[in-house]
């Protein structure tokens, strides 16, 4: 006899928008910091301008991100920051990986 | 940047790859964060410390007038506001909080200096002194607390 899928398995707990590679790198170096500057982090992920662009649009899009502009002098900067919801999400998402990778630790739990 | 995404259900390996990749990608973002705050708090400290002193030996010293100390004192503060504001690309959790808490001392204490070397300690060079002591402990503890985050 097999054993029955469950649906509360750790994977079903991850979240669908941060499976994206630039998604999850994005807001893993955002939820270390409160607030970084579109080159930086695009430096920092070594992903183009209109990659990092689409995908801080799709984060925003889905609440979890919140994009901001501005001007240093008369250079425009964009800023980029986790809103509380997508540090909820982070959280959770990490919660599930977690249990994926350790999962006896989380047992012992 | 590495693609860590996977397809189909993921094992405890893809979980930890990942995993350790949101670790290095935190770690790498918040490197060297700090330093255009750092540089400022010891800066001000600096400044607002050698200032206080400036200040109460011009006004022991007869025919001594403040005006070129506090032309050089604001140079350096907008050298330094100037800096912060160019150069600080990310900053880090909870940094807006601190900042405030930095900036609220560092304005008490030289507020008070100001204003009681010129009132009720006129003059009097242990009262700066102490002033630009006060001033050099709590930027200097300020930055080193900002860089050790």
């Amino acid at each position: 006899m097999s054993t029955p899928a469950t649906s509360n398995h750790p994977r079903h707990q991850l979240n669908d928008i941060l499976g994206h590679p630039v998604r999850f790198s994005l807001t893993a170096a955002l939820a270390q910091t409160e607030e970084v500057d579109f080159a930086t982090l695009r430096n920092h992920l070594q992903v183009s301008d209109s990659v990092l662009s689409k995908q801080a649009t799709s984060l925003e899009s889905a609440g979890y991100v919140r994009i901001r502009k501005g001007y240093i002098g008369k250079r425009p900067r964009t800023w980029l920051k986790l809103t509380k919801v997508g540090e909820q999400v982070w959280q959770n998402h990490l919660a599930a990986l977690q249990e994926i990778a350790f999962p006896q630790r989380q047992a012992n739990d | 940047m590495n693609d860590t995404t996977v397809s189909g259900p993921m094992d405890a390996g893809q979980a930890k790859a990942l995993l350790d990749q949101a670790n290095q990608v935190g770690s790498s973002v918040r490197s060297g964060a700090s330093w255009p705050a750092i540089s400022f708090l010891l800066g001000l400290g600096a400044v607002s410390s050698m200032g206080i002193l400036a200040f109460t030996y011009a006004r022991l010293a007869p025919d001594t007038s403040v005006a070129l100390p506090s032309v050089f004192m604001g140079i350096w503060l907008v050298i330094l506001m100037v800096t912060v504001l160019f150069f600080t690309r990310t900053s880090k959790r909870g940094f807006g909080l601190r900042w405030g808490v930095y900036m609220g001392l560092w304005g008490a204490l030289w507020i008070a200096g100001m204003l009681l070397s010129g009132l009720t300690f006129q003059g009097e060079l242990w009262f700066a002194g102490l002033m630009a002591a006060l001033l050099t402990v709590s930027t200097t503890v300020c930055a080193w607390y900002e860089a050790r985050r």
